[in-house]
């Protein structure tokens, strides 16, 4: 069951319950008070027909007819009714009212009795009454039936009323308790809102009750969901976006080694061309190996690295030594200059990533040119005198697969996946990676470490 | 007069297996792998029956270059990586006659560029072969001076195999291509009407049964 209904039945059951008790006291009370006002009423008009029955002295054999008289002279004298010993000398009420009194003789006040006769209320006001030694027993019958129908009338009226405002509370209770339910509700909207994946959605918050609040720490909550939902989104779009980058590269080689191995399965070609169509597969599949070695590099780099002290001098050297042949083809001098200091590294994965600065420095380097490997302060630089980087593609050539100029990056084997891989491990060494390139003039990047030791 | 055809492709791997292979069919072909070069070098000369253009392409992208095809009235034929719906629709849009995404078969590549010639009414209606010809749209075929006889599937099967001349076609494909995608038979339907071909236009015919793959017809 609804709360609303809930509260809404338990009020009402109790304001009924309230008012029913309250109607049938009041009720009580009056009746009480309508029956003591007949019962003085009575006894009044008792005491008025005692009077009149004036005490004479007469014969045995003539007292009752005497009483009988006398009685009969009272006013509504209907009401009374004589007897003697038991017996009625005069009964007009339709029972036999003494059967239902004992009278009190010590007593002085008439005696009084309710009782309920044949389904009627009547009261009973009686004494013995002396004549010639004789007792009579005097009872006047007061009929109450009318008192009776008063309090029904009174009853219904009670009842009416009674219904009438356990309504109206019905009505107040039900308007207050949909108004203080209503940010109940609207909570309840925007939570499935929320979990149908609207993650804007909030509650304005009016009141400062423990619904406010309860909406305040709500909003508070569907912040840190949003927020992390946006990450979530972004890490997959992120994600999405490199894979689609890479089917995309991949597709070109796949497709060259397709329709080179088709040519040579399906077709009858002279041995000139088939040596070079088997060239073109080789180069491919050689393009391949080298993605894949960078994808697999990039894949092992989202683990944690463990960072050792070493001094830099035989990193750069080690870097050097790599890249001697690439350097011998290309007629190419690396000049290294370095000062005596060590930095937190991970040897192996720096060394990578410095053999794929120098090298990017050769691609972009003319023949007889010199490339410059320094360490310095904090710092290593690896600058080159080449054809430098447009301005408004620096920022991006560290995106996976991207290439500031595809045709020419593809001659050179390049795979797109570099720079990111550089980017990657400067990132694990917590160190910061700058770039600053003039097109024609060259390029220098740095790679500035935060906690060098000298 | 042999078929010629542009290739405006940045991949030098893919651009010349696709040259080997049209000139194995008897196409004439030229490479081009620069969107602007492509542009400047039809203004000189725009003898082209079909262009196959990338789309990524350094310089001028596929999507630009279309323009100077229609100028020229070249058909235009897509070949990219880009598989989304959108790139294909803008494509197809733009104008081209079809678009192939990579990686391709170059089989399915010859029979789109031989569908589109067709289409475009560029594609020579008489094939030679030795002293054999074959009229296209009269269906006729002769050897010699001698009208050859041939059932309407015989004669398609011998269309098919003299287009792709050079190359061996699977029965699988030849079936797709002659009998229809909803045909029922089995494969050997392929080796009965080949058995049929060879005798009623003798040795002249050299189709080479392919072990594994199916059959080639060989100069």
């Amino acid at each position: 069951m609804r709360l609303k209904t809930r509260i809404l039945l338990c009020a009402c059951t109790l304001i009924a319950v309230a008012v029913t008790v309250c109607c049938t006291l009041i009720l009580g009370i009056v009746r009480e008070q309508m029956h003591s006002d007949a019962a003085e009423k009575a006894e009044e008009a008792f005491i008025e027909a005692r009077r009149t029955i004036s005490s004479v002295d007469l014969d045995a054999d003539v007292i009752d007819t005497y009483m009988i008289y006398k009685v009969h002279d009272v006013d509504s004298s209907d009401a009374f009714t004589l007897s003697r010993d038991g017996n009625y000398l005069i009964n007009n009420v339709g029972f036999s009212p003494d059967s239902y009194m004992n009278i009190n003789e010590d007593y002085r006040e008439s005696n009084q009795v309710f009782v309920r006769v044949f389904g009627k209320n009547v009261l009973l006001t009686g004494e013995y009454v002396y004549c010639s030694n004789q007792r009579f027993r005097l009872t006047m019958v007061t009929d109450l039936s009318g008192i009776d129908r008063d309090m029904r009338a009174l009853a219904w009226k009670c009842a009416g009323v009674g219904a009438a405002v356990t309504a109206l509370f019905f009505l107040l209770t039900y308007f207050l308790l949909s108004a203080s339910l209503r940010p109940v509700k609207k909570l309840q909207s925007v939570a499935r809102r929320i979990a149908g994946g609207d993650y804007h959605a909030r509650i304005a918050v009016k009141n400062r009750d423990e619904i406010g609040l309860l909406a305040e720490d709500f909003n508070t909550m569907a912040d840190a969901v949003e927020q992390s939902i946006a990450e979530l989104k972004e890490q997959n779009a992120r994600k999405q976006q490199f894979i689609n980058d890479l089917s995309h590269e991949m597709k070109t080689p796949v497709t060259s080694l397709l329709l080179n191995s088709e040519t040579l399965t399906t077709r009858t070609v002279s041995d000139e061309d088939r040596q070079r169509a088997l060239l073109r597969i080789n180069e491919q599949a050689k393009w391949i190996e080298r993605l894949s070695q960078k994808l697999m590099q990039l894949v092992m780099l989202q683990g944690s690295i463990e960072l050792v002290s070493s001094p830099v001098r035989p990193l750069l050297d080690a870097a050097k030594e790599t890249v001697a042949d690439s350097l011998a083809r290309a007629q190419i001098s690396l000049i290294v200059s370095c000062e005596d200091r060590s930095i937190q590294m991970d040897f192996d994965l720096l060394r990578s990533a410095l053999v794929n600065l120098i090298e990017n420095a050769i691609k972009a380097s003319d023949p007889q040119s010199t490339i410059e490997l320094i360490g310095a302060d904090n710092q290593i630089i690896v600058c080159d005198h080449g054809r430098g980087i447009p301005k408004e593609e620096i920022e991006r050539i560290t995106e996976p697969f991207y290439m500031v100029d595809r045709s020419r990056s593809k001659k050179l084997g390049g795979s797109g996946l570099g720079l990111a891989l550089v980017k990657q491990i400067v990132d694990a060494h917590h160190a910061e990676l700058r770039i600053e390139s003039e097109v024609g003039v060259g390029t220098s990047i740095f790679i500035r470490f935060s906690d060098a030791k000298r | 007069m042999k078929n010629r055809i542009l290739i405006v492709e940045d991949d030098a791997a893919i651009a010349e297996a696709i040259g080997l292979n049209l000139m194995l069919s008897d196409y004439d072909y030229k490479i081009i792998d620069d969107g602007a070069e492509a542009a400047s070098f039809l203004a000189d000369d725009h003898n082209f029956d079909l262009a196959l253009l990338d789309v990524m392409l350094p310089n001028l992208d596929g999507f630009s270059l279309m323009e100077h095809m229609e100028r020229y009235n070249i058909p235009v034929l897509y070949l990219t990586a880009k598989s989304d719906l959108s790139s294909r629709i803008k494509g197809l849009r733009l104008g081209a006659e079809d678009y192939i995404v990579k990686p391709f078969e170059m089989l399915e590549l010859l029979v789109r560029i031989e569908k589109i010639l067709a289409r475009t009414g560029k594609l020579n209606s008489v094939l030679r072969y030795k002293t054999i010809t074959v009229d296209l749209q009269k269906r006729r075929v002769q050897q010699g001076d001698n009208v050859v006889l041939l059932q309407p599937l015989e004669f398609d099967l011998l269309a098919m195999l003299l287009k792709f001349k050079n190359c061996t076609l699977s029965r699988d494909r030849l079936l797709n291509e002659v009998w229809g995608f909803d045909f029922a038979g089995g494969t050997r339907t392929v080796d009965i009407h080949v058995a049929h071909l060879r005798k009623k236009l003798g040795s002249e015919l050299n189709i080479v049964s392919v072990t594994k793959l199916g059959y080639r017809l060989e100069d």
